[in-house]
């Protein structure tokens, strides 16, 4: 876009008066900043972006910006998302949410999002555990945690693996980043956007009321050692090795066509669609 | 006037083509001047099993089958006895059997019908490339009167893409059947008026339903399958886009109906269409629809219910969950076409008024009329097409209240794009601005919304379909209409006058209107295809009924009959 | 990315600005977050940070007048460190956080911004920028020691009062 255009807007055009409600400490703040960085630079306005979320912490995002949004049910943000895209395909559509509402509930609606390859950037906030409803283990959480009331003795399951299982459906675009770096975060968020299809953005965001712990992933997260690659296949090697905590670049840019909705020649008067009755 | 009419079965297996022969048999009368009607039962199958196409035919429109069948005929006898019960035969019905496939099964010679071999197989064989199927048209053609050149017509026509061999091959199987049936009793068809070119349409409903929403605005549709509504999306699949629409399948029916809500929000009337598990699954981004006044239609073909039911057969038992399937209070809209021909113009009114009055309309059909083929008049071309209360221009400085209380209960809505309109559409309870809110004055400011936009529209006539006077009244909905009105019809012929009241609008109810077409009533016969009476409790908790009230309700997956209505009335002391 | 990148006034006065306004912005945010948290003595606090940040904003903004700075993406800012000077750091944050607290966030803040003007004017080539990098360094400085003069009346750290309600549940 060309620089006029980029210097029109500031992050602060696409914040709401609505003031959050999220924990101090909470790395849904910094999200919320990246995001309206990244829609600033982008350089539409605020009414031509759609955010869409379903139900948590995270969740809570639309009300924040400035743009249109749907706050919706819980796990079924990707649907509601893509009917509004097929429908309006002129909109810029982020996606929002957590890793309870994407991936456990929302699981099914993640793969297939994936697989339809519709033009979306599916941000998901990763604190790997459920806030809203005070701490439950999520999909992303390890199997040994033994945080939560409602599994005392840890979940005993094997973690989902969001970027992997998103790589293998057939996401367009994988990157992950951390809340502690919101400036390239922002930079991400605005690749995603602006890369055709499914771009799928985890951020690890900590929870500091129920994961303190994870106020240490500053200490551990890395700036990722190698730049994404095209190929599938060696981004599915090295998001298989990986530990999770490779941060701050896109993973994997892929060049599948967006998926877009076959649109007939000029569209018939429907009394011609009545002729099949006709005796 | 009663119907007069012929009713036919042809029945077979394995490959034996019968489905395809009743639908040559319903084309060729349709195009010689009869009504029709046909409906089709099978085995589990998917190919290769049991099958009966079960007509009716007549010089006037049906809307039901009668109370038993003039013929039978089978092309063999391959586990008929799973149909017995839906093919009523009397001592006055004809029975054609290939005697080559043996005996008459005793579930169908009990009846004491009149039985008449036929060799088909014989017939067909003395064909190149015949075929026993078109043999037992032909005996049908001639013993009810249709003329042989309107099944030339119809053969000639619907084979042309096999190549004139298989053209000549059915003509000669069907000439043969013709000649043999010369011979069998006459079963004559009413004279036909020829009607006007063009005045009248072959259909089934789930087509129909899917014109309606065409016609309706719709042009967004996602769609998962399901038996029996299938259909509805499938017609919507080919027809949509060469109207600008689009139609996408999705996972399952929460994407459905989540990527239903999601178009609207954009701008564009949408529907899905399901059965009963669906509906089931969507209720909870129904009332996220209501919720946030977010306009969707959704069509619900009933079946066997509850659970997985009977999948392939119809009921009328998903009213309680399109009533009541929400939690919390979830006014909205629920309408029920009354015949196949009303599938159109329901589900076009349905989509008039979720736009309207920006909340959801199910609209509760069923197999029966779903699957059912019809011959009926064109329909009319009404108005109702979707009209959305946008705004395109917002009052500058003032903040944009998407939820704003307004007299009527409708807010205008910004479509995105809309600059200044931005606001988040929420299931939470919300103020007028769309922000979340917890507040004793804005839940009950925002329910009263709801509520009254719902209750205060003028929804004229079309609540229901008012036939007849008298002191009895038949209150009645769906596919159940059409065998009350027959016996209605045959009550007035036997001197006994009595009212329909077949309801379209089920939700919200009017109590006012229905008072006044009571009027003078003193007995009410509730009839309804379900088994634990869920339109009579229904009508109970919204309505006085006045004097005496009888039901008549039994659950699928044999069709109410029309004599069953005429006895309720005609033995009510 | 090193300082040494930035190579006119006008790229300096960019950064800058960028540091004003995020501080003047972060501290605005985190006020408001505590507020709607009830820690009102914190959140008055920030908000007269805030406010400072504002009055500073004001005067960078007379400074650069008409100039037309380049506009730089928020990633394309040369910061020295892998902690950007340009907002005070969020994540640092608790409910319920001391005033003394409060400061020490600030004064990392003002101090890492003070550390980047001095880095700027240490490896600045021309006079120009120099100067400049000196002065807005100077000013932060100027906060640096404000903050340390409120720390000391703040008192003991202690422990905050734990808060003895388990969390809600807000949906």
């Amino acid at each position: 876009m060309d620089a006029s255009a980029a210097a029109r807007y500031t992050a602060k055009d696409f914040k709401s008066a609505v003031k959050p409600i999220w924990c101090p400490g909470c790395g849904d703040y910094a999200v919320l900043n990246a995001l309206a960085k990244a829609l600033a630079e982008l350089g539409r306005p605020p009414e031509e972006i759609a955010v869409i979320s379903g139900i948590g912490c995270s969740s809570r995002i639309p009300a924040y910006t400035s743009a249109y949004g749907f706050h919706g049910v819980h796990g079924r943000a990707l649907p509601l998302a893509t009917g509004l895209k097929l429908a309006r395909p002129d909109l810029t559509v982020v996606v929002t949410g957590g890793d309870g509402d994407g991936f456990s509930i929302g699981g099914n609606h993640f793969l297939h999002a994936c697989r339809r390859n519709v033009d979306l950037t599916y941000l998901v906030m990763d604190n790997q555990v459920y806030g809203m409803t005070k701490g439950q283990a999520s999909p992303t959480t390890a199997a040994d945690w033994e945080g939560s009331k409602l599994t005392p003795e840890g979940t005993h399951v094997n973690p989902f693996q969001p970027l992997v299982i998103g790589l293998a459906a057939g996401a367009n675009f994988i990157a992950r980043c951390f809340s502690g770096d919101p400036n390239n975060m922002a930079r991400i968020i605005l690749e995603g956007i602006l890369h055709p299809g499914f771009s799928l953005i985890q951020v690890l965001s900590p929870c500091i009321t129920f994961r303190p712990e994870q106020m240490e992933w500053k200490k551990v997260v890395r700036t990722a050692p190698v730049d994404h690659t095209g190929d599938a296949a060696r981004a599915a090697r090295r998001l298989m090795s990986d530990d999770g905590f490779n941060v701050g670049k896109v993973l994997y840019k892929g060049n599948r066509p967006a998926f877009e909705v076959q649109r007939g020649e000029r569209p018939v008067p429907v009394a011609q669609l009545e002729r099949m009755f006709e005796l | 006037m009663a119907i007069r009419s012929v009713s036919i079965i042809i029945a077979g297996s394995g490959g034996a083509g019968v489905i395809t022969a009743g639908a040559l048999l319903l084309e060729a009368a349709a195009r010689a001047g009869w009504y029709a009607l046909m409906s089709r039962s099978a085995g589990p199958q998917i190919r290769g099993g049991e099958a009966a196409a079960l007509l009716r035919i007549a010089a006037e429109p049906v809307a039901s089958h009668g109370d038993a069948f003039d013929i039978l005929a089978a092309v063999d006898w391959g586990n008929i006895g799973r149909f017995a019960a839906e093919m009523p035969l009397t001592s006055g019905s004809i029975v054609i059997g290939d005697p080559a496939e043996g005996e008459t099964p005793a579930v169908i010679a009990c009846s004491g019908a009149r039985r008449l071999a036929l060799p088909m197989k014989e017939l067909a064989k003395a064909v190149p490339g015949g075929r026993s199927n078109m043999v037992v048209l032909g005996a049908l053609a001639a013993m009810i009167g249709l003329p042989e050149r309107a099944m030339l017509d119809v053969l000639a026509r619907t084979l042309a893409r096999k190549g004139p061999e298989a053209i000549e091959a059915s003509t000669a199987s069907f000439r043969a059947g013709m000649q043999a049936g010369a011979a069998f009793p006459e079963v004559p068809l009413p004279a036909a008026q020829p009607p006007a070119e063009g005045s009248r349409w072959s259909i089934t409903g789930s087509e129909a339903t899917a014109m309606g929403a065409v016609r309706g605005g719709v042009r967004f549709v996602a769609a998962y399958p399901i038996t029996p509504a299938t259909d509805v999306l499938e017609w919507l699949a080919a027809a949509l886009p060469r109207v600008g629409g689009t139609l996408v399948q999705a996972e399952d029916e929460l994407a459905s109906i989540n990527q239903i809500i999601g178009a609207s929000y954009g701008g564009t009337p949408a529907l899905t269409a399901t059965s009963g598990p669906g509906l089931s699954l969507m209720t909870e981004a129904i009332g996220l629809a209501v919720a946030a006044e977010v306009p969707v239609v959704v069509v619900d073909v009933m079946r066997g219910g509850p659970s997985t039911g009977i999948p392939t057969k119809s009921e009328q038992s998903d009213l309680n969950i399109a009533l009541y399937g929400m939690h919390g209070d979830a006014p909205h809209l629920v309408v029920a076409p009354i015949s196949i021909g009303d599938c159109l113009f329901a589900t076009q009114w349905a989509v008039h008024l979720a736009e309207a009055l920006q909340t959801v309309a199910i609209v509760l059909g069923d197999q029966q009329l779903g699957q059912a083929r019809a011959v009926i008049a064109r329909p009319a071309e009404l108005a109702f097409v979707s009209r959305r209360l946008t705004c395109e221009t917002l009052a500058a400085g003032q903040p944009y209240r998407r939820y704003a209380v307004t007299g009527s209960g409708v807010s205008p809505m910004a479509l995105p794009g809309t600059p200044g309109g931005q606001y988040t559409a929420d299931g939470l309870e919300h103020d007028e601005r769309g922000t979340p809110s917890s507040q004793a004055s804005d839940h009950a400011a925002q329910l009263d919304k709801r509520a009254h936009k719902i209750e205060a529209h003028d929804y004229g006539e079309h609540w229901a379909q008012i036939e007849g006077d008298g002191d009895t009244a038949v209150i009645t909905w769906g596919s159940s209409t059409g065998p009350s009105r027959e016996a209605l019809s045959r009550l007035l012929d036997a001197g006994v006058r009595a009212r329909l009241l077949a309801i379209r609008l089920l939700a919200p109810a009017q109590p006012e209107k229905l008072a006044r077409a009571l009027e003078g009533v003193s007995r009410v016969l509730v009839v309804e295809q379900t088994h634990g009476g869920q339109f009579h409790r229904y009508l109970r908790a919204q309505y006085d009924l006045p004097g005496e009230v009888r039901t008549l309700h039994r659950p699928g997956p044999l069709p109410i009959r029309p004599a069953e209505v005429f006895d309720a009335i005609s033995d009510w002391k | 990315m090193s300082p040494h990148a930035i190579r006119s006034t006008d790229e300096l006065l960019a950064h800058a600005l960028a540091i004003e306004s995020g501080a003047a912005q972060g501290y605005a945010e985190l006020a408001d977050q505590l507020e709607v948290h009830n820690n009102q003595r914190v959140a008055a606090l920030f908000r007269r940070m805030a406010q400072i940040e504002h009055e500073h904003l004001a005067r960078l903004r007379a400074l650069i007048a008409d100039r037309r700075l380049p506009h730089l993406a928020p990633w394309e800012y040369r910061w020295s460190s892998a902690e950007p000077p340009e907002a005070p750091d969020a994540s640092g944050v608790r409910y319920l956080m001391s005033e003394r607290e409060a400061l020490e966030l600030a004064l990392t803040h003002e101090r890492r911004a003070a550390r980047f003007y001095a880095g700027l004017a240490d490896d600045a080539r021309r006079q120009d920028v120099r100067v400049l990098a000196q002065s807005f360094q100077a000013e932060e400085e100027e906060h640096v020691r404000l903050i340390e003069q409120w720390l000391q009346r703040a008192g003991a750290t202690g422990r905050p009062d734990e808060d003895p309600d388990p969390p809600g549940e807000a949906e």
